[in-house]
């Protein structure tokens, strides 16, 4: 379970988390959304353990970030944060990339070998997977990079993004499939920052709404429509939390243009 | 060449290497000197001896050790070989069949003092023959105290590098260097008995897990990168004991001393000062290079948090090791201790307080105030050549081939 308690941080003058408590029950699959900028990837940061909260804490399975070695390595076991920009290297393979990332977290070498193959496969990278990484598209980047994350067999995913930069349309379907089958297995917890509400709906438990640092709504996506009185898809539910004048406006738009 | 003989001595290739590295000197100051002036390897050509008399003794001592030649004891490991056999490469220990290189110094040796001087017609420099033999044992010895170190044999190793200045303190003086080394090789002797009747040894602390090696050189060698590397739980920070630092200090600082007298020189508070404020930056690198405060410069400005105290206190210790010159040197003085004595007395407070000043690297890494910062996001030249074939040679060397001879 993650338990985010009052955290609190800001780079500069303006406070990108303003006091963020959430909770994400083991198993679960949490989707943040929300305008650009508004602190989704700070908030996974703080989770993902690369960034130290000004105030608040963070905590992961019974265990705070920070508050010991012993905690720390524990959670670090456990957790893999994904940005969505992470670091790949130029001269080596994508292959081997991927086993230095799993022997990194230690998955046994059987396992590792299987699983690499599989991933590969999913994402259509067998045949790039032994050119070095500087040969890659910039969609194969993004692959490779979840294929890092999946291949950990971590039990607490952070993913900054994993549907942007770049993701052709079998990834897209092979990322959401994936991502639905972890949150069906109850064993794996997953955060991911998302900002495109479509590929959310059918995968996410529940939905954390940031704006302005704060959380504005967090429930599921049925509890997000109650509370925003629509009945359409996420994107409309997003919209009517986020800017609840938008469809007025659209109205005072479209009636003036019809006039 | 008997086979023993063999493994003791040089190879072919090494032999005429050096040999030609030393005659060609020798024949361009013997052209100099019938032209009437001076070699300009003159000075040199003993400096030279004396560094190939070092390689040898740590080329003696690192290829026969099941230890340090990681290939070599890889591959023992999976024979019937058992601690109450002789190695199958030739003992580590010295046996009579290295007479042989010792009467081969001494002849090189006697070289440099007889021969040198008779074709060049000059007296100088010259040392005395022993000196070559001296500096063979002495760099086998070295190796030795490493590879007990390794074999977790720590009394010995401790002892024996801190003996190892005495065969040039206070003066040196082949004959009693001799003594020296021969007393530390019975200690060795010994100790090194004892720790291949361990073989093969627990070997989690010393020989390179696999693993552990491909997880380190995947780091090193940049293939894994942000925020992997930051937040892997593969931390490998020194955790220093207070008395691991003890015993550090005492040994620089002995070292220090025996250096400088060897050299007639003083350890002054110059010297001193630039050791501080080279230990003081370092650590502070160390510490906040790749680990920033939580708030920017101006964020601290103008949110007028100017001291964060939790993420601050890691300048406190860069500053008292900075300091620490500036404060002892004055004290020491007051209570008469001054020159070259107070200079070293103060290294060694220096030395101490860069290592045992909190927070450990450990603990600052795991648990401190800090944001990672990316610092490879602009990285594009990742490691070159093949990892695999890289990290074979980088972290088990001989795993491909055996190194022995």
């Amino acid at each position: 379970m993650i338990k985010v308690t009052n955290v609190w941080h800001h780079y500069s003058i303006r406070p990108v988390l303003r006091d963020v408590s959430m909770e994400v029950a083991a198993g679960e699959l949490v989707a943040v959304m929300g305008p650009n900028g508004m602190g989704k990837s700070t908030l996974l940061g703080v989770i993902g353990g690369v960034l130290c909260p000004i105030k608040g804490s963070v905590e992961i399975d019974g265990r705070v970030r920070r508050s010991s070695p012993e905690n720390e390595i524990a959670i670090r076991k456990q957790v893999v944060y994904l940005p969505d920009n992470p670091y790949l290297p130029q001269v080596s393979t994508g292959r081997e990339f991927l086993l230095a990332v799993g022997r990194l977290y230690e998955v046994e070498e059987q396992r590792l070998m299987e699983h690499m193959e599989l991933l590969l496969q999913l994402f259509d990278l067998t045949e790039q997977a032994d050119r070095p990484v500087r040969s890659y598209s910039t969609g194969q980047r993004k692959k490779i990079g979840l294929c890092s994350a999946l291949l950990t067999d971590a039990s607490v995913l952070v993913l900054d993004e994993p549907f942007s930069g770049g993701l052709d349309s079998s990834a897209l379907v092979a990322m959401t499939r994936v991502l639905k089958s972890l949150a069906d297995r109850k064993d794996v917890t997953v955060v991911m920052a998302v900002p495109v509400p479509e590929l959310v709906e059918s995968v996410a438990h529940r939905v954390a709404i940031v704006e302005r640092g704060k959380i504005l709504a967090y429930d599921t996506p049925e509890g997000l429509r109650k509370k925003a009185g629509v009945t359409g898809d996420l994107s409309e539910v997003l919209e009517k939390l986020l800017h609840p004048e938008i469809f007025k406006k659209i109205d005072v738009y479209l009636g003036g243009r019809r006039s | 060449m008997s086979l023993d003989l063999k493994r003791i001595l040089p190879s072919k290739a090494s032999f005429s290497l050096a040999m030609f590295l030393y005659v060609v000197p020798l024949s361009i100051d013997l052209f100099f000197r019938r032209a009437g002036g001076g070699g300009p390897f003159t000075g040199w050509r003993p400096m030279f001896l004396v560094f190939l008399a070092l390689l040898y003794g740590v080329s003696r001592a690192v290829m026969s050790h099941p230890v340090t030649n990681r290939g070599y004891g890889a591959w023992l490991a999976t024979t019937p070989w058992t601690p109450d056999r002789p190695l199958p490469f030739g003992p580590v220990w010295l046996s009579v069949k290295d007479l042989t290189s010792a009467v081969v110094l001494l002849l090189v040796g006697c070289l440099n003092v007889v021969v040198d001087p008779w074709l060049l017609k000059t007296r100088l420099p010259v040392f005395h023959p022993l000196t070559l033999v001296a500096c063979a044992l002495f760099a086998y010895l070295a190796v030795l105290c490493v590879a007990l170190a390794m074999g977790k044999r720590w009394l010995a190793a401790i002892v024996c590098l801190f003996a190892l200045p005495l065969t040039v303190y206070p003066v040196f003086n082949p004959y009693s260097a001799m003594v020296v080394l021969l007393l530390m090789y019975v200690l060795c002797y010994v100790e090194l008995r004892r720790s291949l009747a361990g073989f093969p040894w627990n070997t989690s602390y010393w020989e390179r897990d696999v693993g552990e090696a491909y997880r380190k050189a995947a780091i090193n060698m940049r293939v894994v990168g942000w925020p992997f590397r930051e937040l892997t739980a593969w931390r490998e920070d020194p955790e220093i004991t207070a008395g691991m630092a003890v015993l550090i200090t005492a040994l620089v600082s002995w070292w220090v001393h025996v250096i400088a007298r060897l050299g007639n020189v003083s350890v002054g508070p110059g010297l001193v000062g630039t050791v501080a404020v080279i230990l003081a930056f370092g650590r502070m690198v160390a510490y906040t290079g790749k680990r920033w405060p939580p708030i920017g410069f101006f964020g601290r400005i103008f949110t007028l948090r100017w001291i964060i105290p939790a993420y601050d206190r890691v300048f406190l210790a860069p500053i008292a090791i900075f300091l620490v010159p500036t404060v002892f040197f004055p004290l020491l003085a007051a209570v008469g201790l001054t020159g070259h004595f107070a200079a070293v007395a103060v290294l060694a407070l220096t030395i101490f307080a860069s290592l045992t000043l909190p927070p450990s690297l450990y603990h600052w890494h795991l648990t401190g105030p800090h944001r990672c910062v990316n610092m490879t996001q602009q990285q594009t030249v990742g490691p070159t050549g093949d990892l695999r074939t890289a990290f074979m040679e980088k972290t088990l060397p001989g795993s491909g081939r055996f190194k022995g001879k």
